[in-house]
């Protein structure tokens, strides 16, 4: 104790040379505690944008050129003209499977499919049904139905509602040249309502104006999404003979009829997406879809292909379905060229097998579902592939155990919205897969990015990172350059005073506690009190680079996995023009266990030159010494 | 070895050699003497003669590489040698090597606190060691640096007999001292031996100390010898 209180009075007598240790080894701990917190804290932010960002990309088969199309319309009496985008062979993903293009999911050409609807009840689309009818009719009068022609109403062989009719209108609208109706004879038709003439002058009967619609026909693919050949024409009409419905021909219209039946409706949807990854759903992505209930599909169900959905809000609302519930999926044909919005709009090819059959499950099995999402504000962006259906079901595409090669009802080009993959965050992940991509020297295939913000998010931190390596760096120099100039002063220097103190009887412990003590002292000082400055200095930093660095979430899909646990409110600051700002992104909090780690290292790094030094004060000869200073 | 109670120290055949990775250096060959209480003695002899490095080996800073060193009969190498130094054997300087940050006072009563003495007790007693070697009270608070050469060496020979041992080594006292202070610190040396039975061992160019010494001893390439007895 008193070799301790004689080293403290010797310190507080030079008090300039004590404090300037202290003041100097107290600012560079706190350089090294302050950069060894900001590139911790950096490290733990970019490995968590890591997690919570998606880079994907999606895929689309650019049309080899485009032609100009005719269309006629028979109220105008005049064509209009369209731009049509005409493809060439359709482009398999396979040429997406490269090597170095390091895909976390995917590629996937998804399929969505169709399921049998049971007894569930749909959300239908805003306005109504639109009417769908395959009926038997004839005209009042031989006529050519270039324009609305009248028809008597004879047998409804299918109707989404009952028309609740006798005569309606009928008009081949889109055709230039239509084939004469003849009076005596029954015609089957499909038909739906929905476009009208000006016809204001025939009052409330213009409303039973109907169109001609597609009759059976077959866009099935084989496997590799060949067209199969098929003897369905697709004519709209066709002339009721006596035994037609024991031909072929006849058979077909009885089995379109068939499938309308199966399906519910021609405009009714139960379309069930099989995917590898959410996130490569643009809606689910840009957090259009978010999770409403429960849980949304984990890695392990993915890989697994646990048998476990996702089901709209809508959906559940109207089933009164609950997390947890089952639901029981039937599958009967795959949709590869569409997503399910588009495909329920009826924008698609025939519903019938190639050889005229109905398409059979193929897949039936109950799943449970695991969470309930729900849809925010829709934006028409990318066009309404991109949007959901609304009651589409999300399921595993592992959890299809059953092939659908024969249950293959459209196939067509890769689209933005049926084709993507997600590879690695980071510029240099994405620069290095456009290499690759160009590489392979695939046209007609163009690759769309996105992000959500995270190259440029990674970039500030990896200046930030780099700010704070140099800072670290600086510290540890200067530090280094201190205690090893302050222990020079305050040991080595101090030679003699050890000389004399083993000439006066101290024991060579004695005398390295003497001197250890003082060093002791400023440097348990300064490593606090560099420590807790670094922190708090580091603490500052990280909260102003969360506030320069906020990200719109407009362009920030990774905030999809973020918004798992926690309400928009939570996460968002609303701004002016609409867009919202996360805040709850950026980790602020800096780790005082690093500022303790580091003050503790320049705490030991003093006391272990302190140690190096009186370990070279102690080989020297005292007596030697001594006599030497004194001539 | 015939014993001799008044023979505080004895070389016995001592010899001494400096090794370095290079060379090695005999600086002491065969000494024999004996140190007695109550004299003073005087080693003189050219520098690197090796009259320092005996002085070490005498303070117990070192051992020798051959012979034996003895204190009342006792090999110097089987003692404890902080505890020799603390207890018996104290050196004073040329360059007197006082704590410069310590005052007068604590530099006297430093080794004291290191026989573990009561502050209050060491205070007195450093009082009165002060007093012995005629420095006035006025000095007792002051710095070191603040002192003139021959108070410094005053204080040095206090803080020296502070520790209550019986040999008192000192290399070149009277070095930096004009020469009435060499006057009377030879004076205080030499009543320290022959009043207070103090062995005391200088090691000297000076001519005056030397003439005031009981014992003269010269050495000679690391060869001792006596020049006056």
């Amino acid at each position: 104790m008193r070799i301790a209180r004689n080293t403290l009075t010797r310190l507080i007598r030079t008090p300039v040379k004590t404090a300037l240790f202290l003041l100097l080894l107290s600012f560079t701990a706190a350089l090294v505690c302050a950069g060894g917190s900001l590139w911790k804290l950096c490290g733990d932010n970019m490995r968590r944008f890591e997690e919570i960002f998606v880079t994907i990309g999606t895929v689309e088969q650019t049309p080899e050129r485009t032609e100009q199309r005719a269309v006629w319309y028979a109220d105008e009496e005049d064509y209009r003209y369209y731009n049509r985008a005409v493809y060439g062979e359709t482009i398999s993903p396979d040429v997406l499977d490269f090597e170095g293009a390091g895909y976390l999911s995917g590629p996937e050409q998804r399929a969505y499919y169709e399921a049998l609807p049971q007894d569930y009840l749909f959300k239908e689309r805003e306005g109504g049904l639109w009417q769908f009818m395959v009926v038997e009719a004839s005209p009042l009068e031989d006529c050519v139905p270039a324009g609305p022609v009248k028809m008597e109403l004879k047998n409804v062989l299918y109707s989404t509602y009952p028309p609740n009719v006798f005569y309606f209108y009928l008009c081949d609208h889109y055709n230039d040249s239509p084939e004469p109706l003849y009076a005596d004879k029954t015609y089957v038709m499909a038909l739906e309502d929905g476009h009208a003439h000006d016809w204001d002058e025939n009052g409330a009967e213009a409303k039973f104006e109907y169109e001609p619609l597609e009759g059976p026909y077959s866009t099935q693919a084989d496997a590799d999404g060949k067209r199969l050949p098929t003897d369905l024409t697709g004519n709209w009409i066709a002339e009721v003979t006596p035994g037609f419905y024991e031909t072929k021909e006849g058979q077909d219209w009885l089995r379109l009829c068939e499938e309308c039946v199966l399906r519910g409706s021609k405009h009714l949807s139960f379309p069930v997406t099989a995917t590898e990854d959410l996130n490569l759903v643009m809606a689910f992505y840009n957090r259009q879809a978010y999770l409403a209930e429960g849980e949304l599909l984990s890695e392990e169900d993915y890989q697994q292909g646990n048998r476990v959905c996702l089901i709209s809000a809508a959906f559940a609302r109207a089933n009164g379905f609950q997390v947890g519930d089952s639901l029981h999926l039937a599958l009967r044909y795959a949709n590869y060229a569409t997503s399910a919005n588009l495909g329920s709009m009826g924008n698609w090819g025939g519903r019938l097998k190639a050889d005229g059959g109905v398409y059979e499950v193929f897949e039936e099995s109950d799943y449970t579902i695991k969470g309930i999402y729900d849809v925010g504000v829709s934006t028409l962006e990318g066009g309404e592939g991109y949007l959901l259906e609304r009651n589409e079901v999300f399921i595993p595409t592992a959890s299809i155990k059953n092939s659908n090669e024969d249950n293959i009802a459209y196939y067509g080009p890769m689209k933005g919205y049926t084709t993507s993959f997600r590879i690695p965050n980071g510029s240099e992940s994405i620069e290095n897969y456009k290499r690759l991509w160009e590489a392979q020297g695939v046209d007609h295939v163009e690759i769309t990015f996105y992000d959500g913000g995270y190259s440029k998010l990674e970039g500030g931190l990896k200046n930030m990172q780099t700010m704070s390596a140099v800072l670290l760096t600086a510290g540890i120099v200067s530090a280094v350059c201190i205690i090893i100039f302050f222990c020079h002063l305050f040991i080595t220097k101090q030679k003699k005073r050890t000389a004399i103190e083993r000439c006066l009887g101290m024991t060579k412990a004695a005398c390295a506690s003497s001197l250890l003590a003082g060093v002791f002292v400023i440097a348990l000082a300064g490593s606090m009190a560099g420590g807790l400055a670094g922190q708090f200095f580091a603490g500052q930093a990280a909260a102003q680079m969360a506030s320069a660095e906020t990200f719109d979430t407009r362009f920030s899909n990774g905030e999809v996995q973020f918004s798992m646990e926690k309400s928009e409110e939570e996460l968002t600051d609303e701004n002016a023009d609409g867009s919202s700002v996360a805040k709850s992104a950026y980790l602020t909090e800096t780790d005082w266990r690093i500022s303790a780690v580091c003050g503790g290292l320049v705490f030991l790094f003093t006391m272990g030159t302190a140690f190096v030094g009186i370990y070279g004060n102690l080989r020297e000869e005292p007596l030697a010494l001594l006599s030497d200073a004194g001539k | 070895m015939e014993e001799n109670l008044e023979k505080i120290i004895e070389a016995v055949n001592v010899s001494y050699i400096y090794q370095t990775k290079y060379q090695k250096t005999k600086a002491l060959s065969e000494v024999n003497c004996s140190f007695e209480r109550g004299k003073v003695y005087a080693i003189t002899g050219k520098s690197g003669s090796g009259k320092s490095t005996f002085l070490s080996l005498l303070a117990g800073l070192d051992v020798p590489t051959e012979g034996m060193l003895a204190v009342e009969g006792q090999d110097m190498r089987k003692m404890n040698r902080d505890a020799y130094r603390l207890n018996r054997a104290s050196v004073i300087y040329q360059a007197f090597h006082l704590f410069p940050l310590l005052t007068v006072m604590e530099n006297v009563m430093f080794p004291m606190e290191l026989q573990h003495v009561a502050a209050k007790e060491a205070k007195a007693r450093a009082q009165e060691y002060l007093a012995k070697v005629g420095l006035p009270e006025t000095l007792y608070k002051k710095m070191p640096g603040m002192i003139s050469g021959g108070e410094q060496q005053r204080v040095a020979i206090a803080r020296a007999i502070a520790a209550g041992g019986e040999i008192l080594l000192a290399d070149e006292p009277t070095g930096n001292l004009d020469s009435q202070n060499e006057k009377v610190i030879v004076d205080l040396l030499c009543k320290l031996a022959h009043e207070d039975n103090y062995a005391v061992i200088v090691v000297t160019h000076n001519e005056a100390v030397a003439a005031a010494a009981d014992v003269v001893y010269g050495m000679s390439d690391g060869v001792l010898s006596v020049v006056r007895e």
